[in-house]
Formats: structure tokens, C-alpha cells, sequence
């Protein structure tokens, strides 16, 4: 049930209780004052008639006369005549019995109450004293008193109704106020509900309703100016300003959520990047060990190709060579000079092809083993190649300039191969010299043309011997490439070649400056 | 005279090599007999009485083998391998004749016990010179073990 009727109930059961509780206490504090009043007055009323009484006989008594029948009954007439019209109230009549058969002596016998005889037989002449009498509606109050001396009685009776009359008005008055004043009553609690606990109970259905997250909820509008209207416009503003806050919380959510999302995405990118990137890698790793074994296969094929040269090729050359001594010697006085000449010529070209096959072997040796690269001092080197040189030559007079302290990162076994090669050539190319002369050593260069970077600082070895023709320069470092013919100078063409594949496992370079009969220097960075 | 009458035993697939390789035996005055056998199985038959040579079991152990690389059947490597292997064969003489000079050859073969290591020149005259100073070595100057 709903408080505002709780409360209405309440208040009218409250004002009910109090109402008719006040109105009980009334009446019966009004039915004993109007007793309590009445029975005064009538006490009073009849003690007036016995004073009458009582000073008429007093003076019959100091006349000497009160036993004399006759002034008796004429004072008593005189009291009664007196009283013959009395009136008490509406309803109240004046009686007077006599003695000794309680004859009603006033009023004079027009109407007899029948009650008289009931209530009077008991009354005592000496007393007098307050009696109800009869039953129902027909209720009389009697107030009696008696005076001996005449054996006289008066008796002052009043009907019940005129008794409460006072009260009756009362109780009219009460149910009329109570008529009139509950639904007063009522119409004012109504109101009071309306104004005051609806707007209350509406203030908690928003509340409510906003604690449930409902904002649509019509928010209760007051033009009031007590209390509970400045609590309900504060509950308004309270409300609108949450509302706006929950708004704008909302658009924070809102976009934080936007961001989020956006991060998510952006994060699922990244993986996506990173996966794609594994992928790849793990392609490129793949590619790479395929292309590794490919190389290694290719590799293992060289060197059985290149085992193969060594060991198969030669062995006819071995049959060519040894089946022409053999014809030499064994048949030699047969032939003419000529046919030994081309015995022998077969000889040399057989030989030759030899030498050519182990040059490509140590050619295809020098590209394939490991490098170490580390620290290595190429003029001590340089001048262990020279001595060698001229301990095979000892007749040779050359002049060797060694500049110390060059020192370079690489293969020493390789870097000694170089030397070896390019001083050998300096040394063989300088022989038609009278003076040779050789120099090794480090100096700042003009890098060549076909240098894609220059170079800064670059070793040389530099001869005054025969030099070339500068016009076949790019020929100089091919394999089996000869600029000068064999009768002049000795070789296979396979030094240069030799330097060039071990200069550029290097990451260097090699190039050569020179003119014929001018002398040569050769350069090589690393 | 020690030695003279006994065989060397060269291991040689290549006909022409066969010739030469005898010829310069010749040429030197070796005159100890040639057995010549052209394939790694046979030279093990030889040397162990086995197969075709099982009835001549009874002749001597080579003076020394003469032995070729590459060779059909069992190659020059593993006969090495078998011969030094058994109890008979471990202390005979043994030189790897061959065309190749391939480090990881000349190693494998005296890892695997060969008294000498000659790459065959192509020259002639001084495949002569490395017979006769071969046959000089092995068959006048070096002691050998009679196990």
C-alpha cells in the first residue's frame, strides 16, 4: 500500500480515536455537570419551599397558635396557593404530599403521576435527598425533603430529557463538528499528501529510477515554495546535472572505447606485421638453406670435377709423354732429326698442359679454403718473397725498396700467395734490366676509373722492367692471359688471375698502371 | 743378395701406366719379377691367397707394393686399409703411386699407414728418376722387418 494512503488512514483513524474519545469524556463530563448542577438547584428549589414552610410555621408557633387546626390550614394553604403555579424548568413540577395516607396535596389532583406512589414510600420525612425513578425513556430525577411537623413532603421532579438536555446538545454539537470537520479534515490531509508526500514518493521513484540508470524517467516539477519544493528543484538540478555528467561519462566511454577498439586493431596489425615478418623470415631462412645446399652440391661437384682434372686428365698426358721418350729412345736412330723434334715438341706440349692443369687446380684450391682474416705485416713479408727470389737467382742484381711497417687485415697464407705472385712478376718482368729495381709500399692513389669508390690510400709494387701496353690493361687479370709471349718471358698466366680472386675475396681491389719498356705498377686495396 | 728375387706387386688399372710404370722399373735395373694386378680385389686376393690366387698362397709376401688411388672394384684407400689391418700385411711396404695431389688423398693415405706418397710427373724423364730412387730406397737402402 502506497504511504500516502498509509499516512491518510493513519491520520484519519487518529483524528477518529481522538475525535470520538474526546467527544465520550465530553458527554459524560456534561451528564455529571448537569446532574451535579441540577440537583443544586433543585436542592436550593426545594429548600426555598421549606424555608416558606418552615417560617410560616415559625410564626404560627410564636402566635401560639401552630397547633390550632384551623391557622394550620389556612398557612398551608397559603404555602400551597403559592406554589400552585410554580414552574421549574420545562419540565419540572412542584410536589407537595401530606400526611398521613401521602395524599397529594399540589398539584391538586388534575393529573396524578402514577410514579408518586411507586418512589415516595420509602422517602423518611426527617431526610431529604436526590432519587431517579422509573425506567426507559420515562426516567424522572426527584429531589425531595420532608417537614415533620406538618408530615409534609415536597418534592421537586424534572424528566430525564430536560436533565440531559445539555448534554444532548452537546453530543448534537460534537457529531456536527465531527460531520463538518472530517471531511475538512480528510480534504486537508489530501492535500497535504498531494503537496507534500507525493512529491516526496515521486522524488523517490526518480531516485529510484535514476539509480537504475533510467534518465528518462519525467523528473517531478514543483512550483512550491516550502521545503519540499526546494528539495525537489534541488533534486532536479542534482538530477539534470548527474545527467549531464552521465552524458558526458558516456562520451568518455564512448570515445575511450573508440580508442580502445582502435588500439586493438591497430595491435592486431602489428601482430599481423610481425607474423608476415616471421613468415618471411622463415622463407628467407628456407631459401637460404636451399640455397646453401645447392651451393655446397655445386661446390662438392667442383671438387670432383676438380679431382677429377687432376687425377684423369693428366694420366693420358702421363701416356703421351712417356710413349714419346719411349719412341725416343727406343727408336730414335730411326727417325730424322726433324721426326725427334716433333717427338719432343709433343713432349713440351704435353708437359705444358700439365703445368696448365695444376695452375687451374691451385687457382680453384685458393677460392675455396677458409679465410683468417687478421693482422698482417706485408713488409716483412715482402721481404721474405725478395729473399727467396734472389736465392733462386743469386746472379741477379736488383735493387728491392721495402717500405716498413705496412700492415694490412687479412689471410696471411692468401696475402703471401699475392705477394709472391706480384713480386715474382716484377722480378721475372725486370731480368732484361740492367739496373732492376723494385718497390713495395703504401701510398695515397687516384683511384681508377673503373673504381666505383675512390680509394684513399692503396699497396703497390712497382717495377722499372717491360712494362705493357696499357690499351690491354683490362686483359692483364684473366685467367691464362698473356701479354708477353712465352719465349720471352716464362708463365702459365695464372698469377694474376690467382691475385685478382684473392683480392676480391678480399672485398678489394687490383689494377695495374704501366707502358711498354716503362715499367708497371700494380695496386690493390683490401 | 737379399731381395732380388722377390715380387713387387703393382696395383695399376690403367694399361699405359702399366707399360710405363714397368719400363722405368726397367730402365732403373730393377729386375725383381712385376706381379701386376688391375683392381683393388685382386691385389687383396693376391696378397691374402685368395680367389684365383688361392693354389700360390705358398710364395712370399711382396717386397713391396707399388699401389694406385683410384682403382675399380676396391679402391686404392681401403686395400691400404685391409692390409694394415691384418696381421701379415701390416708392416709390408706400401707406396701410394698415384696421379692426384689432392691434400686430403696424400692424408687419408698415411692416416691409413702408407709407407710413401709419389704423385706420378708427367714428364718422363723424371718419372724415371722418381722409379729408380724409389726402387733404391725400398729394395737397397731401407731394412726391412721379417715379420
Amino acid at each position: 500500500m502506497k504511504l500516502r494512503y498509509k499516512f491518510n488512514l493513519l491520520a484519519l483513524g487518529v483524528l477518529l480515536v481522538v475525535g470520538i474519545a474526546i467527544s465520550i469524556a465530553g458527554v459524560f463530563t456534561i451528564e455529571r455537570l448537569a446532574y451535579s448542577m441540577n440537583r443544586k438547584l433543585m436542592g436550593a428549589e426545594v429548600v426555598k419551599v421549606l424555608e416558606d414552610i418552615r417560617s410560616a410555621h415559625k410564626v404560627l408557633s410564636e402566635s401560639g397558635v401552630a397547633s390550632v387546626d384551623s391557622y394550620v390550614r389556612r398557612a398551608q394553604t397559603d404555602i400551597l396557593d403559592k406554589y400552585r403555579n410554580y414552574r421549574y424548568g420545562r419540565s419540572g413540577r412542584m410536589l407537595i404530599f401530606g400526611e398521613p395516607d401521602s395524599n397529594q396535596l399540589l398539584p391538586q389532583l388534575v393529573e396524578k403521576q402514577p410514579l408518586d406512589t411507586l418512589c415516595l414510600n420509602d422517602i423518611v420525612l426527617s431526610e431529604h435527598g436526590f432519587k431517579e425513578c422509573g425506567h426507559g425513556n420515562r426516567k424522572v430525577f426527584l429531589y425531595y425533603a420532608g417537614f415533620p411537623e406538618w408530615h409534609w413532603a415536597v418534592v421537586l421532579s424534572v424528566d430525564n430529557s430536560e436533565m440531559l438536555a445539555e448534554r444532548n446538545a452537546f453530543l448534537n454539537q460534537v457529531v456536527l463538528i465531527l460531520l463538518v470537520g472530517l471531511p475538512i479534515g480528510l480534504l486537508a490531509f489530501a492535500w497535504f499528501a498531494r503537496t507534500t508526500v507525493a512529491p516526496v514518493q515521486q522524488l523517490s521513484e526518480a531516485a529510484l529510477a535514476i539509480s537504475h540508470g533510467d534518465w528518462q524517467k519525467a523528473l517531478p516539477q514543483s512550483e512550491a515554495v516550502d521545503e519540499v519544493g526546494d528539495l525537489t528543484r534541488a533534486f532536479s538540478q542534482m538530477s539534470e546535472h548527474l545527467a549531464t555528467a552521465q552524458g558526458d561519462l558516456e562520451k568518455q566511454a564512448k570515445a575511450l572505447q573508440n580508442t580502445n577498439t582502435r588500439l586493438h586493431l591497430e595491435i592486431t596489425e602489428h601482430q599481423q606485421a610481425q607474423q608476415e615478418i616471421h613468415h618471411l623470415n622463415m622463407e628467407l631462412e628456407q631459401r637460404v638453406l636451399q640455397r646453401t645446399a645447392q651451393l655446397k652440391a655445386a661446390n662438392q661437384e667442383l671438387e670432383a670435377f676438380a679431382y677429377s682434372v687432376s687425377h684423369d686428365l693428366r694420366a693420358p698426358l702421363r701416356s703421351i709423354d712417356g710413349f714419346s721418350q719411349a719412341l725416343l729412345d727406343d727408336y730414335g736412330e730411326r727417325l730424322d732429326g726433324e721426326g725427334q723434334e716433333f717427338l719432343r715438341r709433343v713432349r713440351g706440349a704435353s708437359q705444358r698442359m700439365a703445368q696448365l692443369i695444376d695452375d687451374l687446380l691451385y687457382l680453384s684450391r685458393i677460392t675455396r679454403g677458409e679465410m683468417i682474416r687478421k693482422s698482417v705485416d706485408l713488409s716483412s713479408l715482402a721481404e721474405l718473397v725478395v729473399q727467396e727470389l734472389q736465392q733462386n737467382d743469386p746472379q741477379r742484381k736488383v735493387e728491392v725498396v721495402v717500405q716498413p711497417g705496412v700492415n694490412a687485415e687479412g689471410d696471411s697464407r692468401l696475402l703471401r700467395v699475392v705477394l709472391e705472385n706480384l713480386l715474382d712478376n716484377a722480378w721475372k718482368f725486370t731480368g732484361s734490366r740492367e739496373q732492376g729495381r723494385i718497390e713495395f709500399g703504401i701510398e695515397k692513389v687516384v683511384c681508377p676509373e673503373e673504381a666505383g669508390s675512390p680509394a684513399e690510400f692503396a699497396y703497390y709494387v712497382r717495377d722499372n722492367g717491360a712494362g705493357f701496353d696499357p690499351a690491354y690493361a683490362d686483359k692483364l687479370f684473366g685467367v691464362f692471359q698473356r701479354l708477353h709471349r712465352a719465349d720471352e718471358f716464362p708463365g702459365t698466366g695464372i698469377g694474376l688471375a690467382t691475385v685478382q680472386r684473392i683480392i676480391n675475396r678480399h672485398g678489394g681491389q687490383v689494377w695495374a698502371n704501366g707502358e711498354v719498356n716503362k715499367g708497371a705498377t700494380f695496386f690493390f686495396t683490401l | 743378395m737379399k731381395n732380388t728375387k722377390k715380387n713387387i706387386l703393382l696395383v695399376e688399372d690403367n694399361p699405359d701406366d702399366e707399360v710405363l710404370t714397368l719400363r722405368a722399373l726397367r730402365k732403373n735395373r730393377i729386375d725383381n719379377p712385376v706381379v701386376v694386378v688391375r683392381d683393388g680385389a685382386e691385389a687383396l686376393d693376391y696378397l691374402f691367397g685368395r680367389g684365383s690366387y688361392a693354389d700360390c698362397r705358398e710364395a712370399e709376401l711382396p717386397v713391396m707394393v707399388l699401389l694406385d688411388l683410384k682403382l675399380p672394384k676396391i679402391g686404392g684407400l681401403e686395400v691400404l686399409e685391409r692390409l694394415r689391418l691384418d696381421q701379415r700385411t701390416r708392416l709390408l711396404p706400401v707406396v701410394v703411386l698415384t696421379s692426384s695431389r689432392e691434400e686430403q688423398d696424400v692424408q687419408e693415405a698415411y692416416m691409413r699407414g702408407a709407407n710413401s706418397y709419389i704423385r706420378k710427373p708427367v714428364d718422363f724423364n723424371r718419372f724415371l728418376d722418381t722409379v729408380g730412387q724409389l726402387g733404391n730406397y725400398w729394395l737397397n737402402l731401407n731394412e726391412q722387418s721379417y715379420s
